[in-house]
């Protein structure tokens, strides 16, 4: 190694500060600027505040919830998978909330690494926007492809499929057709209502037709369908995966109608 | 994301076609210590394309300079995109592809194909302003520029001549 630790370490000691400034916002608050953005390019918003007994709160004064709220309902970050995830953030960081201000309180000395253990609890509460919905439904088709593909090598697999034996085929698209022991399978992700509902008419078209086929229906999270829209598809569709977690029903239940030969 | 083909002139386009506001009803809420409004709009043209409008107050004592306003288009898929948001002058923005920040200044934020090619947020570019200092100042210049009736606002009165100066 040829680096000159000391160059290195006055470098980076350099840049640290200069990126760190403190400025007077008004009679109670010293705003604090540190090398910490959101993904637009505006920095996170961290404050001083003097508390009694010699501390110093350094808070975020409420800015990355309303910050998330721009594009996404905070309501979801109370509740749910999200919320549980908020308080883990928050008991992990050491971090504190007061009706959606996140803060710190600290002795002077350790203002310092409190600052940046502040800045990562706020950069891991901003990742929880990554949780919404449409992103959750892509992940989901990525991970049933690849789930599908383990059990089933790729060249037997046909995607987006159109049962061409049908007026307007391409109005009622199958997510994979895959060859079967006694039929072909039309297999079906189903993310969210939305799709249960599209899914329900596709197969109700197929019987329509006299199409020969099975289906199987693999969900996201079975529990997030309401009942009524997973009883007309249960009553039109074949097997039913509640989850890609279940991954050896997945398995056992794809390979008794497919032929791999 | 269904973004990654939108060029600066189906922005200008997105931003430029008039639009009407759907929820009239829409009510301020108080949420985590701010003041929130969601406006519901959509095009009047025959594309009906549909926009989400919001107005946020930071309501703790010391941040009434920390407020914004902005507009999303939503997209037919569900994701939705940034077009331009009018942010107060409480904290330095800063420029990423430009490598520069603004200073403690109003600002607006656009989105710019530049931004979403570079694969950064779309509307990471930002530009200083002086056209307001206030919220409801800020969000009469987003419902003017944007094109957008059924909302009625005030502009502040700052950068302009007045009458008797």
């Amino acid at each position: 190694m040829n680096f000159d630790i000391t160059k290195l370490q006055h470098a980076l000691s350099t840049y640290m500060c200069a990126e760190v400034k403190l400025e007077a916002k008004n009679g109670c608050l010293i705003s604090v600027e540190t090398p910490f953005f959101f993904a637009d390019g505006d920095p996170y918003q961290i404050y001083i505040q003097e508390m009694p007994g010699g501390l110093i709160r350094l808070s975020d004064m409420g800015h990355t919830m309303m910050h998330l709220s721009y594009e996404n309902d905070v309501d979801k970050f109370r509740t749910g998978t999200r919320g549980k995830l908020l308080e883990q953030i928050l008991a992990e960081m050491s971090v504190e909330e007061d009706n959606g201000a996140f803060f710190i309180e600290t002795p002077i000395e350790e203002i310092g690494q409190n600052i940046f253990r502040l800045g990562q609890a706020l950069t891991k509460v901003y990742d929880l926007s990554f949780l919404n919905r449409s992103r959750n439904e892509s992940t989901f088709y990525e991970d049933l492809q690849e789930e599908l593909f383990k059990v089933v090598g790729e060249d037997k697999v046909v995607k987006d499929y159109f049962y061409d034996k049908m007026e307007n085929a391409q109005d009622y698209p199958i997510d994979y057709r895959i060859e079967g022991k006694h039929a072909p399978l039309f297999l079906f992700g189903i993310p969210n209502k939305d799709k249960a509902r599209l899914t329900t008419m596709i197969i109700e078209r197929l019987l329509r037709v006299e199409a020969d086929f099975d289906s199987l229906l693999i969900f996201s999270d079975l529990g997030a369908i309401p009942k009524q829209d997973l009883a007309r598809l249960s009553n039109a569709g074949g097997e039913i995966i509640s989850s890609l977690d279940a991954k050896r029903d997945f398995s056992r239940k794809l390979l008794r109608k497919i032929s791999l030969n | 994301m269904a973004f990654e083909i939108l060029s600066d002139d189906v922005i200008a386009a997105l931003l430029d076609c008039p639009k009407e506001l759907v929820n009239p009803q829409a009510k301020k809420k108080v949420r985590d210590g701010h003041e929130q409004v969601n406006y519901k709009v959509v095009s009047s043209d025959k594309t009906a394309c549909v926009f989400s409008v919001y107005k946020r107050q930071n309501l703790r004592e010391g941040m009434t300079d920390d407020f914004s306003c902005g507009i999303s288009w939503v997209a037919p898929n569900g994701e939705s995109l940034t077009l331009r948001r009018y942010n107060g002058p409480s904290h330095n923005h800063f420029n990423q592809l430009e490598k520069y920040r603004l200073g403690y200044i109003c600002h607006i934020h656009e989105a710019t194909e530049k931004y979403i090619k570079a694969n950064r947020k779309p509307e990471g570019y930002a530009s200083e302003t002086d056209r307001f200092t206030s919220l409801e100042g800020a969000f009469h210049c987003l419902i003017t520029d944007c094109k957008i009736s059924g909302i009625s606002t005030l502009p502040d009165e700052t950068g302009q001549t007045k009458l008797f100066d």
